[in-house]
């Protein structure tokens, strides 16, 4: 059923934020396109009336007081931060400029 | 059949949990002892074994010595001043977190996970964090970013399993008297069979899975590893229960697991699936597991054969929603919070440097398999129609249980393969867990635990369960464990 091809590989490389150098594409383009035909036994089955299932536990909607609770500490956090300034964390420029 | 190894019960690694609090309670040993000897064992194995990323020697000899001024002021709880091993995808205060990958080097977790917290509040010794594949996703240990884990039995040469092999080997190692684990299609039930030990996944929801660094999150769960089901039952005891953290976990009264293990299976149906005796499943494996099947009927539990017949597709059902559930988790990575920051010209230059780096080979195949089953054009093809057969697997499990009380399987259809054996072939390596993946897909409890040896290699035996079923399980192994010798073998080092 599939067999992916270059552009369909670094299409969905660069939806999931990754690089990849040519050969390791071209790795990835083979061994996805294997799985792919694997699972692609599912379509066999018939599933016309079934609902899909994306949990399994009988619980909606867990909620809690709206109530406030410590947080955990901001410095502890920020240990962490590669890039950071005055207290918050520093990010390349989303937006282009004007 | 090789001739069983004559323990020597002064060794204070051998001690099962249970025992050693005996000893401990009595003031017969001191947790900075039995912590000590343990710190000691992993000094002298396990640059073969490599079951720890991070060892807390100095954390753990201070919880040591402050279990001891717990038990003598009568304050003892079941796990105070038990030497545990965490596998690295929890996060801790007190030792880096890493999941396996180099993105997370030198990650500090600024809190606890709820289970590591709760094994705290109890006055545990964490001896440390353990050797995983990368986010949890392998089947052997050798995708992790730190180097493979060897499983202690036979010539070191085979695999411990996956994902969670260092628990596994730390336990049968005796680096540990017992670990915790994450299971999302088989990662503790599969290297607790390969390592010959106990290892349970159980209900989704019954342990938070806050602090748990997600692979996917509909199909995690922690859980114990332990060397007898009685260790596992008062493992699984301190870690089960409704975090406000975690609305997933269940609000259920946690039972006494201890209490359940009644040694008596008479009456009890056992269901027996056909479809787990897969084609390719070693002859010697699918032999143990019919005698202790067998050995279970002696027992007076009736075996009743029944029939999964969804089982096939639940192997393709997990490596489309896995994925997929990871491609989004995993999307958190991103070099601004925490972890490897590469910067490298625009945003997006940095975001794809970073995680090209920092991401290793299994952990990209999964996120671009999940990543084109979610995109526009694929979606109902391949997410939403796993997600149907989802239910219909899980409704096999459904149908089962109306009448029976349990299903005995094999852990997995082989015993350990070699290092390096299957690591460039992804399909074979997720073949492993054929038999594990069912369970996750249907949030039912499982258990693994020894039921022969092919060689000097455990074979395994899977109970599984119903929804909440942890303690029928647990009985049943348990029973079976006390009429059978496989526990008192351990791996010569």
């Amino acid at each position: 059923m599939a067999d992916l091809t270059r552009e369909e590989v670094e299409h969905v490389a660069r939806l999931a934020y990754l690089r990849f150098t040519p050969e390791e594409l071209e790795q990835f383009r083979i061994q996805l396109s294997g799985i792919l035909t694997f699972i692609s036994e599912l379509q066999e089955v018939n599933t016309a009336t079934i609902s899909p299932t994306a949990q399994v536990i009988p619980l909606t909607n867990v909620l809690r007081e709206d109530e406030a609770l410590a947080s955990l500490d901001r410095d502890a956090f920020l240990a962490n931060v590669p890039r950071e300034e005055e207290g918050f964390i520093e990010v390349d420029a989303v937006l282009e400029d004007a | 059949m090789v001739a069983l190894t004559n323990v020597p019960h002064t060794d204070l690694t051998n001690l099962t949990i249970a025992e050693a609090r005996t000893l401990l309670d009595r003031r017969e040993l001191s947790a900075v002892d039995l912590t000590q000897a343990h710190l000691d064992r992993v000094g002298a194995v396990d640059d073969r074994i490599h079951a720890y990323l991070h060892v807390m020697t100095e954390t753990a000899q201070a919880q040591a010595a402050e279990a001891d001024r717990r038990i003598g002021a009568g304050d003892a709880a079941w796990l105070t001043g038990i030497p545990l091993a965490l596998k690295d995808v929890l996060v801790t205060t007190d030792a880096p977190t890493t999941a396996g990958s180099k993105i997370l080097a030198g990650y500090h977790s600024p809190f606890d996970a709820t289970v590591v917290e709760r094994l705290r509040t109890q006055g545990a010794v964490f001896v440390g964090k353990t050797n995983t594949d990368e986010f949890a996703m392998g089947s052997s240990t050798e995708n992790s970013a730190y180097g493979p884990t060897h499983n202690p039995w036979g010539d070191l040469d085979r695999v411990p399993g996956g994902s969670s092999g260092g628990s596994a080997a730390a336990v049968a190692a005796r680096e540990a008297m017992g670990a915790l684990g994450s299971d999302t299609g088989g990662s503790i039930r599969q290297p607790a069979g390969f390592c010959g030990v106990v290892g349970m996944k159980p209900t989704y929801g019954r342990v938070s899975r806050y602090g748990l660094i997600a692979f996917a999150s509909s199909l995690d769960q922690i859980g114990p590893f332990t060397r007898t089901v009685e260790d596992a039952a008062i493992l699984l005891g301190a870690i089960a229960g409704r975090d406000p953290r975690d609305s997933t976990s269940l609000p259920d009264h946690v039972p006494n697991y201890r209490a359940a293990l009644t040694g008596d299976v008479r009456g009890l149906k056992l269901g027996v699936p056909a479809e787990y005796f897969v084609e390719g499943m070693d002859p010697e494996v699918e032999a143990a597991v019919r005698a202790a099947i067998a050995e279970l009927a002696q027992m007076g539990a009736e075996i009743v054969p029944i029939s999964l017949p969804y089982t096939k597709y639940g192997l393709s059902t997990y490596y489309i929603i896995a994925p997929a559930e990871c491609s989004a988790n995993l999307a958190r990575f991103d070099g601004v919070k925490y972890g490897l920051s590469l910067h490298a010209g625009d945003l997006r230059d940095s975001y794809e440097t970073t995680r090209a780096q920092g991401f290793g080979p299994e952990v990209k195949r999964r996120i671009m398999l999940g990543t084109y089953a979610l995109s526009s054009g694929y979606y109902d093809a391949y997410y939403v129609k796993a997600q149907q057969v989802r239910t219909l697997v899980k409704r096999d499990f459904d149908t089962a249980f109306a009448t029976v009380d349990a299903i005995v399987t094999a852990t997995s259809p082989t015993v350990a393969f070699k290092l390096g054996e299957k690591v460039d072939d992804p399909l074979a390596m997720y073949l492993n867990d054929i038999l594990t993946i069912p369970a996750n897909m249907a949030g039912i409890p499982g258990i693994a635990l020894p039921c022969g040896y092919k060689g000097e290699m455990p074979i395994s035996l899977q109970i599984l369960g119903p929804v909440l079923g942890e303690e029928i399980v647990l009985r049943i192994a348990d029973a079976y464990e006390r009429v059978t010798p496989w526990r008192e073998r351990r791996p010569m080092l």
